[in-house]
């Protein structure tokens, strides 16, 4: 039987991607950063939080609050890694993407 | 070379604005961010960001509360149009009350006033959350008492306004102070009944 995933929405998609990108240093500085390099566009630091927020309630991520630093005004870090639901919600979103480009002919050509 | 602090005003919004569990990271983030060069500018942009979205998601995880609420309010503002609240207010033991203080001495007579009307806005406000946190299973006393002072707190507030706008104005923020009151007291007793399991 198929395992019913809660949606994933394209913004939580790119944050979640990025978030098993960065492997153990997920937090939300370099989820920013990568963000702009990856879209062209600024991702602000609050959706960014919220989208995380998001995944957190779906289980598809799980935060660890790490010791304060004085670079950042004493205040902790948190990072973020991706849990397996989470990897697995990437690979249905991944499967219903790839079928509905198969039905597009004209866009078959297009290679990144 | 002078040091560049990041706004006070900003941060402080967002101490303000964001609960505890969310705002270190993100004020650490914050202020990574500036050291690296970012415009004071920017700071409050991220900070109104944050504000408006923390804002949207307090609306959608308290979505029962409000409904509840919109609910509540009609209900009790369709009851102050019945002929037995009528009955009610114009009797004799109310009507004594409500001029008992009246006419004492002023500023007392008006705090009397403010504070007599306020006091029976607030019954009908803990009689529909008593249903409420009775359904939830989220009866305590502290939660009734933390009601009773949002809830004189609000209608006070209302009716303050009320004295200084038109009529017409009036005849709107009965039921939206009536709202507030409502969605207030049990956002705050959810939110307690969540720190205390937590």
């Amino acid at each position: 039987m198929a395992v019913r995933t809660a949606y994933l929405g394209e913004f939580e998609l790119m944050v979640l991607l990025v978030v098993i990108r960065l492997d153990d240093d997920a937090y939300g500085v370099p989820i920013s950063d990568e963000l702009k390099i990856a879209t062209g566009r600024e991702a602000s630091l609050g959706s960014v939080y919220a989208a995380l927020e998001r995944l957190t309630r779906k289980g598809y991520v799980t935060s660890r609050l790490a010791d304060p630093t004085p670079q950042r005004g004493g205040r902790a870090k948190r990072y973020f890694q991706a849990t397996a639901e989470g990897e697995c919600a990437i690979e249905t979103s991944r499967a219903a993407f790839t079928r509905l480009w198969r039905g597009i002919p004209r866009l078959k050509e297009v290679q990144l | 070379m002078t040091r560049r602090n990041p706004p006070a005003l900003a941060i402080r919004l967002l101490h303000f604005c964001v609960p505890f569990c969310r705002r270190e990271a993100l004020l650490g983030d914050l202020l990574e961010k500036f050291a690296q060069g970012r415009s004071s500018h920017w700071v409050w942009r991220e900070v109104l960001i944050v504000i408006v979205l923390s804002v949207c998601a307090w609306f959608q995880t308290h979505l029962g509360e409000i409904a509840f609420a919109v609910i509540g309010t009609t209900l009790v503002q369709l009851w102050w149009r019945t002929s037995w609240w009528k009955i009610i207010w114009q009797s004799s033991t109310v009507q004594s009350l409500c001029g008992w203080g009246v006419g004492g001495p002023f500023p007392l007579s008006v705090i009397y006033d403010l504070s007599f009307h306020a006091v029976i806005d607030t019954v009908p406000i803990l009689a529909l959350l008593a249903v409420f946190w009775s359904i939830n299973n989220l009866w305590r006393w502290a939660s009734l008492r933390n009601t009773f002072f949002i809830s004189l707190m609000t209608f006070t507030v209302g009716q303050l306004i009320m004295i200084t706008v038109p009529p017409v104005c009036s005849y709107f923020l009965s039921p939206i102070s009536f709202f507030l009151a409502l969605v207030i007291s049990m956002a705050s007793s959810r939110d307690a009944d969540a720190a205390i399991s937590t």
